[in-house]
């Protein structure tokens, strides 16, 4: 593949720093607005999608990913109270290589995912987390190691998770940063929306230094509604302003943000505007034809997935030979209510997940997509109510991540999963501990296998995770 | 080969006839130049040039038979000879020599000089003396010693000359794989080179424990045996018998066949911070080596082997003679080596755009570096060896560092010689809080100005401004008008909860009075929905409900949990209850939050059961967790501006609490559950109730009633003390709380541990200011906020109605000109805009508040007030009432727009929601409102939600123009905008923007169906709320 040299990162980073005015400038690469006319860039060989699920809240992954036998359901068993899942409900898993004298299984909601599994599309990577340096329960017991700030609070493990650098106060997520190095690989093709989309909203995963995310909705972009369909009623072919009450108004509103403001959050403002405008327009052209046949459920997920199908059939009239998405599942935080919570979210990811598969398979990109999933934490393995109805779980730290698509060496668990005794060799506490677990893999080792599988590699794998050396794994091997 | 016989004299024994020492011819010496001599012997005593005949020294031997013997051809005294030879007792002859270690020496016995017998032992050399004792066996008899080389092991190399060569004489290969010989013959043909090796290249003053750490330079001689003194130069900062001892003579001497010379480098310490310091030796050329390429080593001399960072840190500060209240702090840190450091400098709230970071000298205000604009994260500053900015050494900027002399200034267009800076200074162990200056007051507005102040002030403190506001408050002061506001007297509270109740009874009614009454009607949340928007259009407790705004964006439940949505009676209270405490005590208020069964339910505290140690249950801790992160200190210790404490040994901001303390506080907040019951609640609408008996609840399981029967949603939680944890705990800030209190007991202790902790008053301060006034305040604004949450001038702390004047007649919030500086104000709320636009063009629609009155309601707005109906049907908003994503709201107080706002350091909270789909929805909202949706001539207006028996048209949303009208009318288009600047934008629009929206003015004609006037009036508005001067409100 086209591999993009550090020094022309680094070049863009410095233009970027002398006229940081003019960061949001860089972000679409326009060359002209109020073209209608989608580009088409033909077949864009090495192709590559990663698609980004974040679970906010917490997933209380205890229940995703579950003993069935051996020590760790004794402890499971011991600590989960009423939380616990029947061994015997469990869709037992059958690891391809991973051992540790337990047998493991999924939640029974995730019964679309288990043949994702056992056909080898989906792996699990068990206890991730935000991690400063390889962090044992002696460690950790004494001090001894740097530990990610604000451990076990939403907001704080939210943006570490984005940032993998729990070590430093925010200012680029590693989705960013990769967008940083890769976008020069779109801009070649002429690609003018950005490398990262967000189907969920503004998000610290994909703020990069010259690159940040374009946000539409799971209909994809609008228009400005009052002018016409493709504003045509404001607007002649040329593109001029109609001597009209529309055109008039439509001008004027393109001047008051084309005006220039001292201000620094109206010319934010402004930005986010014009960026609407044109991007709208580029989106609306590049979608215009793309059908997606595969059924996505009418959830939360299933819509932001829905979309991401259909940027991704776009792609070759976006231009795009990366692409870099973020949706979002909420909801996660499961204090209390848990049993039916956190069953209604897995159906969703269970029937939303398996849906962008097959639609990856219908556009005959699944080995060029790869999806995962990333969240605050996990919860503690013990319950916080008596009543199983009301019972919740609370704030922990490792968690198990799920990995999906063609190029993903699926039927395996990668990482350890942890002891699950509670103040066990894991456990935070050695005494009234609640089973928060350490977790034994870095978000940063996790993260940069996906990005060196996405075209991240050499010295530029220390550009995005500049805190990988302290770990020993940089390539967990779950990647093709 | 063989020396030849040669005699030394030195002594003839008197007594007993000739004592002979005979040299022996050598064995086993290698003599590559085939003179006849040792090699090896040749150059240990520079003997090369000898001829082997020739007696050089005159002490006769020959050289060749001294090289045999081991001794100095150039050295009379040095012979093989007899050190000793006494008759004892005429029976025996003792004969004494010196040795040469490596050589063999056989004894003989003559009587005739001619037949020799050899007399038993034959000796080794030893460096010593040796001595054999011969028996008187005959009158006369002649002694002699025979000296010869000997090979131990074989190897063509004689003893001798393997001991001197620094071979094993008894292994063939000393080195094994290279025979002795081969080895030995390289260095006899091999010019002498000389080189030196780097062993420890640092070296320090201090090490790991505290001791001079040495370095370690070697001269490393390859080929050659013979004794070399080569000269070295010693250059480099280092100063001997200052930095480091007297060891370097400047002469290397190798003795014979020595090969390495050690040249150790030992520190002196000192207490000045210095940067490396090299110390190079160069071997200069001499007589009888070579030097290598490698002639020269360096050793660095450091302070300190632990590598500790030194760190530096500075508040920075508005330059003399600046005024900007701009503020920020940077930290630098001496790298372990002293010879650069990292540098970090976060500030906002410059008055203008930057234009330049550097560090200067204080002294001279030379640029000693210069950083990049924006936040400066870890900028490597290395000390240039020649130095920068006047100072000619790396050593001279390090010294001006240590000096305090080295200061960063930020620059500005509008200050170009720097805007805010700071004087680093070493932290030694703590940083001091300096309070921030006091503020300028701002002038007393008059005429426009003031009309302008007072309509920014409206912004700030009330849901919108309407004309009947403006007059109210231009008559009665800003501080008249926050003193009738808070006396409730003059401004009741309007109240949410009686609103809802009868509005649900209401809609039942109506349902039931239609013919075709739904048989499944309810009213769902939707009551407390449309109370919110009539309450926040009608009230006249604007400011009141304003702050009740800002703290439920603090305080947060959503309905989007299920609790929340369904027990919206529960939910209406809780917002009664922040409008209540809006001007009361924070402490009331943060213990009505804690006991209100819909946050309780939102962050699931309610029932909380003390540790159970069968059934693993512990404590739920999210309450404990969100009240201290959210609700009262933080996650960070603060200074009483709101700025971060820092650890003064690694610069990083300080937890406030840790895990520990949420357990330990989850603890306070069990065996807490519902005090009230009650009967009713039906669902059916023909069996309809929601004011069923309500009686205290006595069992801690009870979970409220059926949906509509919600007394135990809005009635305090009580203790249930079996379910309390009693034993002791431990919470933030150290505070203990004895075991066996009641439960009510331990919550009054956390309460007021939270209440008291130093962070809470800039922490609830910052969060208030962005709310109703700018995003940035700076630190002065929050200190002289939170000052007035510490002491409200009567004692009292927590004096809500003091912060909230505090806020809102600050300086920064009321000086005009403040709104100019580049980081100043907020980005307006969707609902915010959206009430806004509903009071200034006095919405209504056609279903009056009036009646509810048949269910017991008591209007509390003016008499022809109408509802306003909308429920979940706001489309493109974004944001409804109480319907925050999560207990983080709808966005972060810190979120910064990636981009020039995050480089200036600014937080921009209200821009986490402004995504490119969302700023298009909102302005399709207005859009829509008055062309696709406006039904024809009208202004415009917004669907509703209908009641049974109303149409759609009777719950819509309408504008009212009439003052508008009269503004185009009286003063054409200039008039028209004139006007609504003073309405919107407090007249802020900018000139350019002005222009824009007139020239769209003028260009607009009437079209089918509506008059020109109409399209005017709604493209101005239109064009108003999307413009940059209304969105970002200053």
């Amino acid at each position: 593949m086209h591999i993009i040299s550090r020094r022309r990162f680094l070049k863009q980073s410095a233009c970027t720093l002398l006229t940081s005015s003019a960061v949001m400038n860089t972000l679409f690469h326009l060359k002209g607005i109020g073209s209608a006319l989608a580009a088409n860039c033909g077949p864009i060989p090495d192709y590559k999608s990663l698609v980004c699920v974040f679970m906010r809240g917490g997933n209380d992954t205890h229940n995703w990913l579950a003993p069935v036998s051996g020590a760790n359901r004794t402890h499971y068993d011991d600590g989960r109270g009423v939380l616990a899942l029947p061994s015997a409900g469990l869709l037992s898993l059958a690891p391809l290589t991973y051992s540790d004298g337990s047998t493991y299984g999924l939640n029974p909601v995730l019964s679309s995912l288990k043949p994702l599994f056992d056909s080898g599309a989906l792996a699990m990577v068990a206890n991730v987390g935000t991690l400063v340096v390889p962090t044992t329960k002696t460690l950790y017991t004494a001090n001894g190691v740097p530990l990610p700030a604000q451990l076990f609070s939403h907001s704080d493990q939210q943006i570490q998770w984005q940032s993998s650098l729990p070590d430093q106060s925010f200012t680029t997520g590693w989705g960013g940063r990769m967008a940083d190095l890769l976008v020069a690989a779109n801009n070649d093709l002429g690609a003018q929306i950005s490398i990262s989309m967000t189907l969920a909203g503004l998000n610290n995963y994909q703020v990069g230094v010259a690159t940040a995310p374009y946000a539409v909705s799971t209909a994809g972009s609008i228009p400005l509604s009052g002018y016409g369909t493709a504003y045509a009623n404001a607007l002649n072919g040329d593109g001029s302003y109609k001597t009209n009450n529309q055109g008039a108004r439509l001008r004027a509103f393109r001047d008051l943000m084309a005006m220039g403001n001292p201000n620094l959050m109206q010319g934010a403002y402004a930005s986010v505007v014009n960026r609407a405008y044109d991007a709208d327009q580029l989106l609306t052209a590049a979608l215009t034809g793309i059908t997606v046949a595969t059924a996505f459920p009418p959830s939360l997920l299933g819509g932001q997935l829905g979309m991401v199908a259909k940027l991704i059939a776009a792609r070759e009239h976006l231009c795009q030979k990366r692409q870099i998405f973020f949706v979002v599942l909420d909801g996660f935080d499961t204090h209390d209510n848990q049993a039916a919570t956190h069953d209604a979210l897995l159906a969703d990811l269970n029937s939303s997940l398996a849906a962008f598969y097959t639609a990856t398979v219908e556009l005959g990109v699944q080995n060029q997509v790869t999806t995962f999933g990333a969240s605050d934490f996990s919860r503690t393995l013990t319950p916080n109510k008596s009543d199983p109805t009301t019972a919740g779980s609370d704030h922990a730290w490792g968690t198990h991540m799920f990995v999906m698509g063609g190029a993903v060496k699926g039927g395996d668990i990668y990482g350890q999963v942890p002891s699950l005794q509670v103040n066990g060799p894991d456990d935070v506490n050695t005494t009234s501990g609640r089973g928060r677990y350490i977790p034994t893999t870095s978000v940063d080792e996790y993260a940069a296998t996906l990005a060196k599988w996405f075209g991240v590699t050499g010295p530029d794998l220390a550009t995005v995770f500049p805190n990988l050396s302290r770990f020993p794994n940089p390539d967990l091997g779950f990647m093709l | 080969m063989f020396g030849s016989h040669t005699f030394c004299f030195s002594r003839v024994a008197p007594l007993l006839g000739a004592l002979i020492l005979l040299p022996l011819s050598s064995a086993h010496a290698v003599d590559l130049d085939a003179d006849g001599m040792d090699d090896v012997w040749q150059q240990y005593f520079g003997a090369e040039d000898l001829a082997p005949g020739v007696d050089s020294d005159g002490d006769g031997a020959d050289n060749a038979r001294e090289s045999t013997a081991g001794t100095d051809p150039l050295d009379s005294a040095s012979c093989f000879r007899l050190a000793d030879a006494q008759p004892v007792n005429y029976t025996a002859t003792t004969l004494r020599w010196l040795s040469e270690i490596g050589k063999r020496y056989l004894p003989q016995i003559s009587t005739n000089l001619l037949a020799w017998l050899d007399w038993e032992p034959v000796l080794d050399g030893t460096d010593g003396d040796l001595e054999v004792v011969f028996p008187q066996t005959n009158a006369l008899q002649f002694f002699r010693i025979q000296v010869s080389d000997v090979d131990s092991d074989a190897d063509g190399i004689n003893d001798w000359a393997e001991l001197l060569a620094g071979f094993n004489p008894n292994q063939a290969e000393t080195s094994t794989g290279t025979p002795d010989l081969v080895a030995l013959s390289a260095i006899l043909t091999n010019p002498t080179t000389l080189r030196v090796e780097v062993l420890q290249g640092t070296a320090y003053e201090r090490n790991l424990t505290n001791q001079p750490g040495p370095g370690l330079l070697r001269i490393v001689r390859t080929g050659g045996l013979r004794a070399i003194t080569a000269p070295y130069a010693v250059a480099g900062r280092p100063v001997q018998g200052v930095d480091y001892v007297e060891t370097f003579s400047g002469q290397a001497t190798l003795a014979f066949g020595q090969n390495e010379l050690d040249l150790p480098l030992t520190p002196i310490a000192d207490d000045v911070l210095e940067v490396p310091e090299y110390l190079n030796v160069t071997l200069q050329p001499g007589t009888n080596y070579a030097l290598a390429s490698t002639n020269s080593g360096a050793i660095r001399l450091l302070d300190d082997e632990s590598g500790e960072e030194i760190l530096f840190y500075t508040p920075l500060e508005a330059d003399a003679g600046v005024v900007s209240s701009a503020s920020g702090y940077g930290t630098l840190f001496l790298s372990g080596d002293h010879a650069s450091a990292r540098v970090s400098v976060t500030f906002s709230g410059l008055v203008a755009p930057q234009t330049s970071a550097h560090l200067h000298d204080h002294n001279t205000s030379a640029i000693m570096e210069s950083l990049e604009l924006g936040q400066i994260l870890n900028h490597i500053w290395t000390f240039p060896t020649n130095g920068t900015g006047g100072f000619t050494s790396d050593q001279a900027l390090l010294d001006a560092l240590v000096a305090n002399e080295v200061y960063v200034n930020i620059h500005s267009t509008n200050y170009p010689s720097g805007e805010i800076e700071g004087l680093f200074q070493r932290t030694e162990g703590s940083i001091n809080f300096t309070a921030p200056p006091p503020a300028t007051p701002p002038p007393a507005y008059t005429n426009a100005q003031l009309a302008q102040d007072v309509q920014r002030f409206i912004a700030q403190a009330s849901f919108g401004q309407t004309d009947a506001l403006f007059t109210n408050v231009m008559t009665r002061g800003l501080s008249g008008w926050l003193d009738d506001q808070m006396n409730t007297n003059l401004t009741p509270h309007t109240t949410l909860l009686p609103f809802v109740l009868s509005a649900d009874n209401w809609v039942v009614a109506q349902n039931n009075a239609q013919t075709n009454a739904s048989s499944t009607f309810q009213p769902f949340f939707q009551s407390l929905i449309h109370g919110w928007w009539t309450m926040s259009v009608h009230a006249q407790d604007q400011l009141r409900q304003r702050v009740a705004f800002a703290l439920s964006e603090i305080f947060v439940v959503s309905v989007n949990n299920s609790t929340v949505r369904n027990r919206h009676y529960g939910t209406a209270d809780y917002w009664d209850t922040l409008a209540r405490n809006a001007f009361g005590n924070f402490r009331t208020l943060l213990e009505d939050v804690t006991l209100h069964p819909i946050m309780a339910n939102y962050l699931s505290m309610v029932q909380n059961e003390k540790y159970n140690a069968t059934t693993g249950v512990s404590p739920d801790e999210n309450y404990a967790r969100e009240i201290m992160q959210l609700f009262s200190i933080g996650l960070v210790e603060l200074h009483p501006d709101g700025t971060l404490r820092l650890d003064a040994t690694n610069g990083l901001p300080l937890s406030t609490y840790d895990n520990t303390d949420i357990t330990e506080l989850a603890k306070v907040f069990t065996g807490w559950a519902y005090s009230k019951t009650q009967t009713g609640g039906l669902a059916s609408p023909t069996n309809w109730s929601n004011n069923g008996a309500i009686t205290d609840n006595n069992s801690f399981g009870y979970r409220g009633g059926a949906q509509y029967a919600q007394a135990a949603y809005y009635h305090p939680l009580k203790m249930f003390a079996p379910q309390h944890e009693t034993a002791a705990k431990t919470i933030v800030g150290d505070v203990h709380i004895p075991a066996n209190q009641t439960g009510d007991q331990d919550l009054d202790t956390a309460m007021d541990a939270l209440f008291n902790h130093p962070n809470t008053p800039a922490f609830i301060a910052r969060r208030l200011i962005q709310r109703l006034v700018t995003s940035n305040p700076s630190r002065g604004y929050v200190y002289r906020v939170a000052q007035a949450f510490v002491n409200d001038g009567t004692g009292v702390r927590g004096n809500l109605g003091a912060v909230v004047r505090a806020i809102l007649l600050d300086p920064e919030a009321r000086t005009l000109s403040v709104a100019s500086q580049v980081g100043y104000g907020k980005m307006r709320e969707p609902l915010l805009e959206m009430t806004h636009l509903l009071r200034a063009f006095s919405a209504t629609s056609s279903i009056p508040v009036s009646v509810l009155a048949p269910q017991g309601y008591t209007n509390p707005y003016a008499a022809n007030a109408s509802q306003i109906r909308f429920g979940n049907a706001v489309g493109g908003l974004g944001q409804l009432p109480l319907n925050a994503p999560s207990v983080f709201n709808w966005w972060h107080p810190d979120y910064s727009a990636p981009g020039p706002v995050s480089a200036a350091g600014l937080d921009s909270p209200e821009f986490e929601i402004a995504t490119e789909t969302q700023m298009f929805n909102l302005a399709n909202l207005f859009s829509g409102a008055f062309w696709t949706g406006n039904g024809g001539n009208t202004i415009g207006g917004f669907a509703a939600e209908l009641p049974p028996g109303y149409n759609a048209l009777q719950a819509r949303v309408a504008l009212n123009t009439t003052a508008t009208q009269s503004a185009l009318t009286s003063g054409g288009v200039s008039g028209l905008v004139d006007y609504l600047n003073g309405l919107l934008t407090h007249q802020s629009l900018s000139s350019g923007a002005r222009t824009i929206v007139t020239n769209a003015l003028n260009a607009t004609i009437a079209i089918p169906g509506s008059t020109q006037d109409n399209e005017r009036i709604k493209t101005a508005i239109y064009l108003f709320f999307n413009s940059p001067d209304y969105v970002i409100q200053r």
